[in-house]
């Protein structure tokens, strides 16, 4: 339509390209439709991983220091030599097994920082004689056979009282050097140069055993159960965060540096979610004139001058507000990991461990919205932000800090980082799919079987 | 991030950054439209939020055929609409024989021209008031026909009223607008007329 009114003219060269500065807050507004704000200050925020540091630190802080790696054994006099000194923890229990045998149950080692005296094997000699060196376990290492056959008299005398029905055999009496190995210290030669001995003449030296410290403790092939305080902060990128605390019970299984851990856990999430308040006020709409007189023009008779007061139309008039809430998810968690022990000293492991994390929802904590506009109405509150899905997949990664307090208990603290596999709202058009990440810190106490 | 492309494409990945940049770059254009609309700055406001949230939440069907600014316009024009349908009781009363009377002299007045003073200084601001002081019901026609371009037919369709009463509507505010001109130039010429 080629418009050519003046008035129109006038109008549209004023308003082309006319600007106005919006409200500081407009943008507030917009953006937390999209970014929904979390309560989550940064001030809380420093204040948590202070806090977590605090309690990762409390075993170094309240436990005494264990010096004994700076501790240097002082070495005396004569061929003697570093080393380790392995023995069983609790003495062995041979129990019948009910069909004429003996089982024997499993055994723990300890091991500890020692100094020996190398001399020559004797393999002759008596068993009380010797010293069995070992890395391996005792009764399974070969290196050890031979003084084993050598004594086999002598040990089966000494598992006689124990094992009343072994036969002494030619070979490697099991049982029966085990319960030999119980009575006796059984020693661990540093690794390396045990090897290369073994090598260089395959028979074992003889050697003074002069236990050095207290107990420090390494084990290896074992269950462990665990329970673990994990609070997090989830991110929804390009979103704010948004606190979760969690715990779980986990049991894991190590074989020599590899792992794998299991377990139910649950957590409780925040999410702070946009809603849309539709509601209505009272407001004045328009105006009308309304003639509450008239005065006859007596100059003119039949014109009339009218008295007139301008009035305010009111009516209910449609608004909305966008708030925000926050609510509350809680879940179950089932988590499995393998893990790797980078380093594993007689107190502190060092492990990386990676895995997937499956997570049922199972409680939703909505509140209703703190409506507080006086003299109006709440006609409709809609939710812009997707409906939370029931389950989840997460990518789990982490490197956990052991420290060992005792032969069963350990204390553990890792950083995770999770990544959601899956989204965690459901789809909605006009609204990005979430995949958050968390990252936070595992803190707990683990025993060992 | 400075041209419309990377802030499109930073939209569409949600980066937060882009968002705002967008709405710094265009909110005093779009705020000057969402105020041509409405009657007062808070509604103005509230036409803005609901169409900046619609232009975030479908920049991914922004194809680029034209410019930015006028995609993001028509946005802001239809979220004005809307909100205005929202309050329709409060608009049209359409008499269906004044409106075909009415419609046939807005189509004189369409190309007449009015006898404005061409030495006629009136500030912007003053303007924008003019058109916020209109009923709801011409203020949309007018916007939608003297500064958007738009035919009867066309805002006929966009605001769900006959042609007929899209010209009325258009007559009635052309007429009230110049009431208000003229009363300007009234003023001003008293206040010539005093200083002398």
């Amino acid at each position: 339509m080629n418009n050519m009114n003046k008035i129109d003219d006038l109008f549209r060269e004023a308003m082309t390209g006319y600007k106005m500065t919006p409200a500081p807050g407009l943008w507030l507004r917009i953006e937390r439709h999209f970014f929904p704000p979390s309560k989550y200050r940064p001030s809380g925020l420093i204040t948590s991983v202070l806090l977590l540091s605090i309690a990762g630190l409390m075993p170094w802080i309240l436990i005494p220091a264990n010096d004994q790696d700076e501790k240097k054994p002082v070495l005396p006099e004569g061929n003697f030599k570093r080393g380790y000194l392995i023995e069983t923890i609790t003495p062995v229990e041979i129990k019948p097994d009910g069909n004429g045998d003996y089982r024997i149950s499993a055994r723990s080692f300890t091991v500890r920082p020692t100094v020996y005296e190398e001399k020559e094997a004797i393999p002759e000699a008596g068993a009380s004689e010797q010293f069995i060196a070992s890395i391996n376990d005792p009764a399974d290492d070969p290196a050890i056979r031979p003084i084993l056959i050598a004594n086999r008299q002598h040990i089966a005398d000494l598992a006689e009282p124990a094992i009343p029905n072994t036969a002494v055999k030619e070979g490697l009496l099991k049982d029966a050097s085990i319960a030999f190995l119980e009575s006796h210290p059984v020693g661990l030669i540093q690794y390396s140069r045990y090897i290369e001995e073994m090598k260089i003449s395959a028979e074992l030296r003889k050697t003074s055993l002069t236990p050095y410290h207290e107990k420090s403790y390494v084990r290896k092939g074992e269950f462990s159960a665990g329970l673990n305080f994990n609070p997090s902060i989830v991110f929804y990128d390009p979103n704010p965060y948004n606190k979760m605390l969690g715990g779980d019970a986990t049991i894991s299984y190590k074989m020599f540096s590899f792992s794998i851990m299991t377990g139910i856990g649950y957590s409780r999430m925040e999410d702070v979610s946009t809603y849309k308040v539709d509601y209505m006020t009272n407001d004045s709409v328009g105006y009308f004139i309304r003639v509450i007189g008239f005065i006859p023009d007596p100059r003119n008779p039949g014109e009339i001058t009218y008295i007139t007061r301008q009035e305010a139309i009111y009516d209910s008039v449609p608004h909305y507000t966008i708030e925000d809430k926050t609510n509350y998810y809680s879940y179950i968690d089932i988590p499995f990991s393998v893990g790797y022990t980078l380093l594993q000293t007689h107190r502190i492991s060092l492990t990386i461990d990676a895995g997937i994390k499956f997570s049922l929802l199972v409680d939703r904590d909505e509140p209703d919205i703190d409506f507080r506009i006086s003299d109006a109405e709440l006609i409709n509150v809609e939710r812009q932000v997707p409906a939370r899905l029931n389950t989840n997949w997460r990518f789990t990664a982490g490197v956990d800090f052991g420290y060992i307090l005792s032969d069963r208990f350990s204390l553990h603290l890792e950083p995770v980082f999770e990544q959601y596999i899956s989204p965690v709202y459901a789809k909605q058009p006009g609204y990005l799919p979430r995949k958050p990440y968390l990252t936070g810190v595992k803190a707990g106490i683990r025993y060992n079987f | 991030m400075n041209s419309d492309e990377q802030i499109i494409s930073g939209c569409r990945e949600g980066k937060r950054k882009a968002f705002s940049k967008l709405f710094d770059t265009y909110a005093p254009v779009m705020m000057g439209v969402c105020m041509r609309y409405c009657k007062n700055r808070i509604d103005a406001e509230d036409v803005m939020q609901d169409g900046f949230i619609k232009v975030f939440g479908q920049i991914h069907k922004f194809r680029g055929d034209g410019s930015l600014e006028g995609w993001i316009k028509r946005i802001m024009i239809n979220a004005a609409i809307d909100s205005y349908q929202a309050n329709l009781k409060h608009a049209f009363h359409e008499d269906v024989t004044e409106n075909k009377l009415s419609a046939q002299i807005a189509d004189m007045d369409d190309h007449c021209d009015d006898d404005l003073p061409p030495e006629l200084q009136i500030p912007h601001k003053k303007l924008m008031e003019m058109i916020q002081e209109l009923p709801d019901g011409y203020r949309m026609v007018f916007n939608l026909f003297a500064i958007e371009n738009y035919s009867h037919k066309e805002i006929a369709a966009l605001l769900g009223i006959s042609e007929n009463t899209s010209k009325t509507q258009l007559l009635k505010a052309r007429k009230a607008l110049r009431r208000k001109i003229e009363a300007i130039i009234e003023h001003s010429h008293i206040n010539r007329i005093s200083t002398v």
